[in-house]
């Protein structure tokens, strides 16, 4: 178990970068998610702590130790791949022993290891099995049973459930959060899935273009985004963004098609200004009262709510209504905000506009 | 499928099979063990010469009343199995077991020393130049590509008239060692023209085996090396506990084909040395053919070669069938 620092760690190749003046402070025992959409360097950061990759600038630590000059089967991390990464040619328990057997650790000691490990994923049935004769789900209890038997200082995971079908995904997740739970062991989490990232992890990083966009609880990511990128990207559906102006404490569309009193504001006028509310935070009442009204794009149903996007001149703003909620699309529909719930965006930056 | 459905599937090529393949196969084996003779008769003719007329007799072909000559078609059972391994009938094999007089096992000797000393080097070296060619750069591997296929392009009998240039006496090898004092006759001792054909052996086939691992190193799973990494192999564990797991059914491969094709060898033998200490199963073949004009005998050495060839295959083909069988 270990505290995890990046110190302005880059990497480039040529003039492209990859992960650009990254830093990061991971507490011993934390679950720290990595969270961005693919390209955003969140898999090469990981691979930086790994030791797959040599960052061009910057420090890793683990523990107490700085791990650039380490190979990477010094640096005390267990790694668990998208494609499970196992031998082929050898059984379960061949797998599981398999760092063990390679560090030359004595026999006695091997065997009691392998079946902790297999108990904890709930393999010991299939030990004698190759990874060909599994499904994908035990696939990858075996490469977490192949991480934990070694015990190591920190977990790196690179988007261990992107193979699974959905289903398992569920359930493997609450595996994998259970497993943390049991044995503290710091661990490093990739995925670009946000309920992934907001179901397990202590703090996400939202990265993008090679940089953080935020750091924090899942809590915070969700209700106080700190731009326009995370606004967008965490949530589902995506938040609603909306261009316009300021005038005075109230938020106006471009094309006036509404406008928005935003508490706090007041006083305050800019040009170029982004709206961002959430569907949920969409409330769908009688046109003629509405502070957004406009003719019914489509209305989709989820099951556990139905959605009801209207279109305001070339924007789309979507709500969320109870799943027994009926519209007509085409039929003229009225939101209302709350507005203490609405976040602006400069225009420009991208930034989040808070009070004060 | 229906049963129609599939054998119009597999028609064509089973068609193919049987004409190009087990018709001969079933021809060669019927004329084995069969032997035609011509029926002669003695001729009694009478010569004129100035000096008088002479009486010869003289031994000919009967000919039938169509004018061909008449011949003597008949089942001999194994009798040529028997010449062509030297077993008297008499006799149980006493002399030809212990030593390689007989013709057959001298060619039977060479032929598995050429199939079991060429296969380990063409598979290692294949390997080793596969690994190689994997870790140069993009912009060299084509060449190193084409350059390492040349051989293999080669037609065979080509290939070997090059080597027996390069090593025939006063040829280049031969000059350059004899530079630094060293005279070998390579075509002249037995060790030497069995390393030649060996060297061409290996020379020949190294680059299918080259080709082969080098496609089946494009395919190693990139996360078993990079776990292997992390979990704390080495270079070398990481090639012998992925690597070469992964390359494995590609070297059963190479080696039944590999077998298959020098026990077969033959080219080489009849450029390079015309059979001397060197004969090859399939070269003595030829030999009985050409040299004692006998389809029969040579039919008979012909399938002896197969069995060869069956017996040689049987482990692995075992092998691989229960591996398919054991999903793996």
């Amino acid at each position: 178990m270990a505290r995890v620092q990046l110190k302005n760690i880059q990497k480039s190749w040529g003039t492209a970068v990859g992960v650009k003046r990254l830093s990061l402070d991971i507490a011993d025992g934390e679950f720290l998610v990595l969270l961005g959409p693919s390209g955003c360097g969140k898999t090469t950061t990981m691979r930086m702590v790994a030791g797959l990759e040599d960052p061009s600038e910057g420090e890793i630590w683990i523990g107490e130790r700085c791990v650039n000059a380490l190979e990477p089967k010094d640096r005390d991390v267990a790694m668990v791949f998208q494609s499970y990464g196992l031998y082929p040619n050898m059984t379960v328990y061949e797998n599981i022993s398999f760092p063990l057997r390679i560090r030359g650790t004595p026999k006695a000691e091997i065997d009691p290891a392998v079946m902790r490990a297999a108990k904890q994923v709930e393999l010991t049935d299939y030990l004698d099995r190759k990874p060909k004769a599994l499904s994908g789900g035990q696939r990858q209890r075996v490469a977490l049973a192949r991480a934990i038997v070694r015990q190591p200082a920190v977990f790196l995971m690179d988007e261990p459930l992107s193979n699974l079908d959905a289903k398992l995904r569920v359930s493997m997740r609450s595996h994998i959060k259970h497993l943390h739970h049991s044995l503290g062991v710091t661990t490093i989490y990739v995925t670009h899935d946000q309920i992934e990232a907001m179901t397990l992890a202590d703090r996400v990083v939202v990265m993008s273009k090679a940089e953080i966009q935020q750091i924090g609880t899942p809590e915070a990511i969700y209700s106080d985004p700190s731009n326009v990128f995370v606004a967008g990207f965490i949530g589902s559906p995506a938040m609603n963004l909306v261009n316009g102006n300021l005038v005075d404490g109230t938020f106006v569309a471009t094309g006036n098609d509404f406008a928005i009193n935003i508490p706090g504001f007041s006083g305050i006028t800019k040009t170029n200004m982004i709206l961002g509310v959430r569907a949920e935070d969409l409330a769908l009442v009688e046109p003629r009262a509405a502070a957004i009204q406009a003719p019914v794009f489509t209305v989709e149903l989820t099951g556990e709510a139905t959605l009801v996007t209207l279109k305001l001149g070339h924007q789309f703003i979507t709500a969320k209504a109870d799943k027994s909620h009926r519209a007509a699309m085409g039929e003229r529909a009225g939101f209302s905000a709350t507005s203490e719930r609405c976040y602006l965006f400069d225009g420009e930056t991208e930034l989040r506009r808070r009070l004060g | 499928m229906k049963t129609k459905t599939f054998f119009q599937f597999i028609g064509p090529s089973l068609a193919l099979m049987l004409v190009l393949m087990a018709a001969p196969l079933v021809l060669t084996g019927y004329l084995s063990v069969r032997n035609c003779s011509l029926q002669m008769e003695l001729v009694k003719a009478q010569e004129s010469t100035p000096f008088g007329t002479n009486e010869i007799l003289s031994h000919q072909a009967k000919l039938g009343s169509d004018g061909k000559a008449l011949e003597n078609c008949g089942f001999v059972g194994l009798d040529y199995y028997r010449k062509v391994l030297g077993i008297t009938d008499s006799s149980a094999p006493k002399a030809s077991a212990t030593q390689p007089k007989n013709e057959f096992y001298a060619a039977l000797q060479f032929t598995l020393i050429y199939v079991f000393v060429t296969l380990p080097f063409v598979l290692g070296i294949g390997f080793l130049l596969a690994l190689g060619v994997n870790n140069v750069t993009q912009k060299l591997k084509g060449m190193f590509i084409s350059a390492s296929l040349l051989p293999f392009i080669i037609t065979p009998v080509v290939a070997a008239l090059s080597i027996k240039w390069l090593f025939r006496d006063n040829g280049l090898v031969p000059y350059l060692l004899s530079q630094v004092g060293i005279q070998v006759f390579w075509m002249a001792e037995a060790w030497s023209a069995r390393l030649l054909i060996i060297i061409y052996g290996i020379w020949h086939v190294v680059p299918f085996a080259f080709i082969v691992l080098y496609a089946g190193l494009q395919s190693v799973p990139q996360d078993s090396l990079e776990a292997a990494t992390i979990d704390g192999a080495s270079r070398w564990q990481k090639m012998r506990f992925v690597t070469l797991p992964h390359l494995m059914p590609l070297i059963v491969f190479l080696s039944l084909i590999h077998l298959m094709d020098a026990y077969r060898v033959f080219e080489p033998v009849m450029v390079l040395t015309q059979g001397a200490f060197t004969a090859s199963v399939q070269y003595l073949t030829y030999f009985i053919l050409l040299q004692e004009n006998n389809p029969f005998k040579a039919s008979a050495a012909a399938v002896l070669t197969l069995i060869g060839i069956l017996i040689l295959l049987i482990p692995l083909l075992v092998k691989t069938y229960r591996e398919q069988r054991g999903g793996m």
